[in-house]
């Protein structure tokens, strides 16, 4: 006990130390939350279920985990559940007959446009999930996430895509298990951590960790023998060589150059599905049928 | 060779500590009376059958305990031209190995306390010493490599060299151990010795310690020698071409040139210990108190301290991380 105290004392202090300011740091930061600046938005409520999909002590829960984390991201957050068809409204939108698929699109910008949602100001910072369960003309139901504001700047493709995916994901246990996905999958793609692109994947720190900890362990099994200590020049007279000729002669250069392809959507670019409503109001997203 | 006590017949060994023949019998410095042992059959100081092993040159006679040298066995064609006096005593050398035991922190705590010594002596390793001239001739084409961007276009650099390169390296007693009991690689971890303590063979400076003559002649075991300084001149040659992206080799040529073989005895401490029922050994250079050797490995303290590690990483990282995303 004596030997292992001693042998990892580095340690044990580096990590007091590091608790230490994290918790300290922790207590400073966090009454620091996102005060909403928006008074122009015609509601408070969040959890619209028209189609009745949640008990109402699931819509209790939502709106409390919606409430502590539009706190934390500074977006509002907006979940609708439908039943009925909503080609009517998009014709209507459109001023001719609308496209099928874009039916729940524009559903949702308009709601989300009509009820002046926005955290930062009207029409601002937020994001709105609508599932529709009704099933259109051709057999399916759709849903549409759209994103507005500083969430349309963060969401790229690639991530509207997984955002959809993860809500599936919860829709194959319950509908409040998918839509509760959706808060936790946006309050975590809005953190101040992953916005800042600081945030260290935590299976890199377990891979580093578990590097570390093999060459450590591997070093140690092998120098169980003893260390080798000599070196190149132990036996050489003088310490070093006699240098008769070094000469490095430039001969010829030649360059070439190529184009850089750039990737779109891909990283942290952010601002996929890009579109204005009729409301003239930019939204962004993307969504799918099942 | 024995050496015996003016003052009280006892035996007169070489003391590392004092750098000097002591007779622990009567605390006598320099005392000694050589008395010569030319029997390889017959102990000079008793007269008890001996049992030498094949290339023995100094022993410890079983019956009586005194030190002897053959002298047949160190002079004539078997005379050392340098020795490399013990410098570490017997205790330091005991204290050496504690001081490892300690580093080795797989190494079960009983070890140290539970282990019992069972064979402990000093011994003089027969080794050639040999000096070489390297002469290193090398041409080939190196290549460096430049990248930089406008716009978005890469542009990439190739810049040509010619590299040419000629050294002499001078190699000053490079060591092969020339007893078949010693390991081979043992030995090589031993090194190196500090030469500049080498002396001019003197027989007494062997009182006290065991010693063999060499195995095999110096012809025999230059490969090894000629193997060190093939792989160094490769070293110092690829040391010298620095800051190429790549190398073509286009000629190489190292050629070592033998200058003069010396036959010399190097101190090593041999230690066997028994630890649960099987035998660990260590080797202690005689003059830096270098320890070599495998201890026992504890799986149990492997777990803990490999699993201790990674937790303690796993800590460090999870509150970095935390740390960085309270200050963004």
């Amino acid at each position: 006990m004596k030997q292992y105290i001693h042998y990892f004392r580095f340690f044990l202090i580096v990590i007091a130390v590091l608790l230490f300011v994290f918790l300290g740091l922790r207590l400073l930061v966090k009454n620091e939350e996102f005060i909403r600046m928006n008074d122009q938005t015609l509601t408070t409520e969040r959890v619209f279920d028209y189609a009745d999909k949640l008990s109402d002590e699931e819509e209790n829960a939502l709106r409390e985990l919606i409430k502590e984390t539009e706190r934390k991201i500074g977006c509002d957050i907006v979940l609708v559940t439908e039943n009925k068809s909503l080609k009517e409204q998009a014709d209507k939108d459109r001023g001719y007959e609308a496209y099928i698929e874009d039916y729940i699109m524009i559903y949702a910008d308009n709601f989300y446009d009509n009820q002046i949602f926005g955290f930062d100001k009207p029409y601002g910072d937020g994001a709105i999930f609508v599932d529709n369960w009704f099933r259109e003309a051709d057999g399916y139901q759709y849903y549409w996430f759209s994103t507005s504001g500083k969430v349309m700047d963060r969401y790229s493709n690639e991530m509207i895509e997984h955002m959809n995916q993860v809500i599936l994901d919860g829709l194959s246990v319950s509908p409040y298990q998918a839509y509760e996905n959706y808060v936790k999958q946006l309050g975590k793609d809005m953190s101040a951590g992953a916005l800042s692109g600081l945030s260290i994947p935590s299976y890199i720190i377990v891979l580093v960790a578990l590097l570390i900890t093999a060459i450590y362990t591997a070093v140690f099994l092998i120098q169980n023998n003893g260390r080798k200590t000599t070196v190149a020049t132990t036996y050489v007279n003088g310490g070093k060589p006699n240098l008769n000729q070094v000469q490095d002669i430039f001969l010829t250069k030649h360059i070439t150059t190529r184009v850089i392809e750039t990737s779109s959507g891909g990283g942290r670019q952010g601002g996929g599905g890009g579109h204005i409503s009729s409301g003239g109001h930019s939204h962004g997203g993307g969504g799918g049928r099942r | 060779m024995i050496y015996k006590c003016n003052n009280c017949g006892g035996n007169v060994i070489y003391s590392p500590e004092k750098k000097a023949m002591h007779c622990s019998h009567c605390d006598s410095l320099e005392s000694q009376n050589p008395t010569p042992q030319n029997s390889l059959e017959q102990c000079a100081n008793c007269g008890a059958p001996l049992k030498l092993e094949e290339f023995t040159s100094a022993y410890k006679c079983e019956h009586c305990g005194v030190y002897f040298i053959l002298d047949e066995k160190v002079s004539g064609v078997y005379l050392p031209h340098l020795i490399l006096p013990f410098q570490v005593s017997r205790a330091e050398a005991k204290e050496k190995l504690k001081q490892e035991f300690k580093k080795r922190i797989f190494t079960p705590l009983a070890f140290l306390s539970e282990a019992s010594l069972s064979k402990m002596e000093g011994s003089y390793v027969p080794f050639f010493l040999y000096d070489y001239t390297s002469q290193v001739d090398f041409e080939g084409k190196g290549s460096k490599v430049r990248v930089w961007r406008t716009g978005n276009k890469e542009h990439t650099e190739t810049s040509i060299y010619s590299i040419q390169r000629n050294m002499t390296i001078d190699f000053d007693k490079i060591p092969v151990d020339a007893s078949i009991k010693m390991n081979d690689s043992v030995m090589d971890l031993m090194e190196p010795y500090q030469y500049q303590s080498l002396e001019a063979f003197q027989e007494k400076y062997m009182s006290g310690f065991f010693s063999e003559f060499y195995n095999k002649t110096a012809e025999e075991m230059k490969n090894r020698a000629m193997d060190k300084a093939g792989r160094d001149s490769e070293t110092l040659l690829q040391e010298t071409i620095q800051g190429y992206s790549s190398v073509t080799t286009l000629h190489k040529d190292i050629h070592l040139m033998e200058d003069k073989i010396h036959y010399a005895l190097l101190p090593v401490w041999i230690y066997d210990f028994r630890f649960r029922s099987k035998t660990f050994q260590f080797h202690v250079n005689g003059q830096t108190g270098k320890v070599i050797g495998k201890s026992p490995i504890s799986i149990s303290k492997v777990l803990l301290y490999s699993g201790s590690l990674f937790v303690f990483l796993l800590s460090i990282g999870f509150l970095i991380r935390g740390i960085m995303e309270v200050f963004s």
